[in-house]
């Protein structure tokens, strides 16, 4: 998987860099608009995360840019502008998400990862880690090909984690993906605790490997090598 | 007080000073006037009548006058007072009333006798035209009166009309739509000084909010991005595997500061939109799915606090509003039901023909109660809080002209919402 960071920020781009390699996907970066112009032109690129305000252009343009050139890549819009009418007309534009900053790497990581498997891999709708299985698609959990019935926010508590799979997640991460709202901060850690009891009780039961281990005071890792 | 109506009340007291000192004025000259001339009258009369009784044309018991008071008569002897000027007033049958009357009383000494002469004048006809001169001063402050009353009328409607649109531009202007304000030229030098005056007050006050609403936004956004460096670091601090436990809570508290201050920021952001009116899709909300929509996001707080919830929204209940302003307003409000909530407690939404009013159990407040909308107003209970919510709720609620009104109640927090 090839990834454009086009981010001016030198230490924002230089964090998603070194936290997107670890997830190993081969990572470009671009610090202005005329750079990351030549990049998009030059090469091509499963996922671009794009910020609006650049030196020397508008991430916007860019987009359109992509869009006019039937370009395969999944656009993801980073940016310091929380306004609906930037994310409208970035995804009127043709951007696939759009994320405001400051944002959880854990959660930008699942939103590429949710962009990737809608444009890429749509045959192959599977996420497998040995007895479990995950289909987007369909929202369903199986183990060892047992369906495993899960409420909303257990699903994309678990989702989540494996998405971000042998990586500490902290527990604000997951409770800003778990709430989806900008606006609101109710889900303290408490719930996301009680959630998180519920789906290793329903997993356990069908026997599957708890494979989540609570970091102390942090958050939580889903560890596939347990 | 009217300033026509002043001004008025000052012309009018001047005419009315005025006209009471010529009046006086007036009186005082005539009375002297006519009173040096009776006096030299007199003079001749009982100089006349010294000549007639020396030549002996008077003897004796004369009447001079038809009304018998001016009269000679012989007496014994001279008064201690030769000269003297009596007033007294007289009742007069044929006219039914007192008539002023003055006694001149002189007297005459001839070889073998002294001769009383006394001259009535009477006053009766002084007196009338004194009340005429009243009259008239009187009619004319009347006539003084009708005159400003009318011109005054005629001045305020026209004269002061460029004033009155002025006034009337001022009363509808709102801040919040620049450059509508529009102030007419006039001939009047006082009112396009004013005009001019305002047009440069207007368009500064203009700049200033808008830069302020600027800053307010543009620094919001500015530490968006330095908060996602540190979010990002972080994040990539704690996939480390050298931490050990006290690391681990020194990071815990990092974060959770990182969180509060990136919340913060964003509520500060929506605060600053809301005013700046970047929310403006006015569309009809059905009230009872945006209420049922919001509390669905507060389910497990709900369910973990063992709160009662009760929602009572006619179905048809509707609401004129911004679909996302709609949202957070509720969303505001209902979290603050809920985080302000006791275990096993109660919410209640209850709507009435225009309003909506959200009731919750919960301890009382720890500051008064018209402090609850200011921004970062909260109490010790409430370290997750920003302070922002209410002050959210209100500054929605305001852009719409919409009210709210809080009561604390039987230890329950209500808050009315009036869409009207």
């Amino acid at each position: 998987m090839k990834l454009l960071v086009i981010e001016d920020e030198l230490e924002l781009n230089k964090a998603l860099v070194s936290y997107l390699t670890t997830e190993g996907y081969i990572i470009d970066a671009a610090f202005d608009f005329t750079q990351a112009f030549n990049k998009v032109i030059d090469n091509s690129y499963d996922c671009i995360l794009v910020d609006i305000t650049l030196p020397k252009g508008n991430g916007l343009d860019l987009i359109k840019q992509l869009t006019e050139d039937h370009s395969k890549a999944g656009v993801i819009i980073i940016s310091a502008r929380n306004s609906d009418d930037d994310k409208i007309r970035g995804l009127d534009l043709g951007a696939d998400d759009y994320i405001s900053k400051p944002f959880n790497f854990a959660e930008l990581n699942s939103r590429i990862r949710a962009v990737l498997r809608r444009r890429n891999f749509e045959g192959e709708n599977v996420i497998q880690i040995n007895e479990l299985t995950i289909k987007p698609n369909e929202r369903s959990v199986f183990v060892n090909n047992q369906e495993v019935v899960l409420t909303k926010k257990e699903y994309d508590l678990l989702l989540f984690l494996v998405v971000n799979k042998n990586r500490v997640v902290s527990k604000s991460s997951i409770a800003e993906h778990l709430s989806q709202d900008e606006h609101e901060d109710l889900f303290n850690h408490d719930t996301i605790y009680v959630h998180l009891r519920n789906l290793r009780k329903k997993l356990s039961e069908k026997d599957c490997v708890d494979y989540v281990q609570t970091i102390y005071g942090i958050g939580y890792k889903f560890n596939t090598s347990l | 007080m009217k300033l026509i109506f002043k001004t008025t009340l000052i012309y009018l007291l001047i005419s009315f000073v005025v006209l009471f000192i010529s009046g006086i004025v007036a009186y005082f000259s005539i009375q002297s006037e006519l009173g040096e001339d009776e006096i030299e009258t007199v003079k001749n009369e009982q100089r006349s009548i010294g000549k007639l009784i020396d030549k002996n044309q008077i003897v004796g018991r004369t009447v001079l006058s038809a009304d018998g008071y001016s009269r000679v008569e012989p007496v014994n002897s001279f008064a201690k007072q030769h000269y003297r000027v009596i007033d007294t007033a007289i009742y007069d049958k044929l006219e039914q009333e007192n008539v002023e009357f003055r006694f001149y009383v002189s007297y005459v000494k001839t070889q073998n006798q002294v001769y009383k002469i006394t001259l009535a004048k009477n006053h009766h006809l002084r007196d009338e035209f004194f009340e005429s001169l009243m009259f008239i001063v009187g009619l004319i402050f009347m006539l003084i009166l009708v005159v400003f009353l009318i011109t005054n009328w005629i001045i305020s409607k026209i004269l002061w009309k460029p004033f009155f649109k002025t006034l009337n531009e001022l009363r509808t202007y709102s801040i919040h739509e620049p450059n509508t304000v529009k102030f007419p030229p006039t001939k009047v030098y006082e009112f396009n000084a004013l005009n001019k005056a305002l047009k440069e007050l207007t368009k500064t006050i203009e700049h200033n909010y808008q830069e302020q609403k600027e800053f307010t936004e543009n620094a919001s956004h500015e530490m968006q991005t330095p908060l996602a460096i540190i979010k990002g670091n972080l994040d990539l601090l704690i996939q480390s595997e050298n931490l050990n436990e006290q690391d681990m809570i020194y990071i815990e508290g990092i974060e959770k500061g990182i969180n509060k201050l990136s919340k913060l920021n964003k509520t500060l952001l929506l605060l600053s939109k809301i005013e700046n009116d970047q929310f403006n899709k006015k569309r009809t909300i059905s009230g009872s799915k945006v209420i049922n929509q919001v509390v669905k996001q507060f389910e497990d707080e709900i369910k973990s606090k063992n709160i009662n919830l009760q929602i009572e929204i006619d179905p048809d209940f509707e609401i004129q509003m911004d679909p996302t302003l709609a949202e957070i307003l509720f969303s505001n409000l209902i979290q603050n039901a809920v985080r302000h909530n006791v275990q096993n407690g109660t919410i209640r939404i209850q709507q009435t023909d225009n309003s909506i009013t959200v009731f919750n159990a919960g301890n009382e407040l720890e500051f008064a109660h018209n402090e609850l909308f200011e921004r970062f107003k909260k109490g010790n209970d409430s370290i997750e809080s920003t302070g922002l919510g209410l002050a959210i709720v209100k500054s929605i609620l305001h852009s719409y002209d919409f009210s709210i009104e809080y009561k604390f109640e039987n230890h329950l927090h209500s808050f009315v919402i009036n869409f009207q």
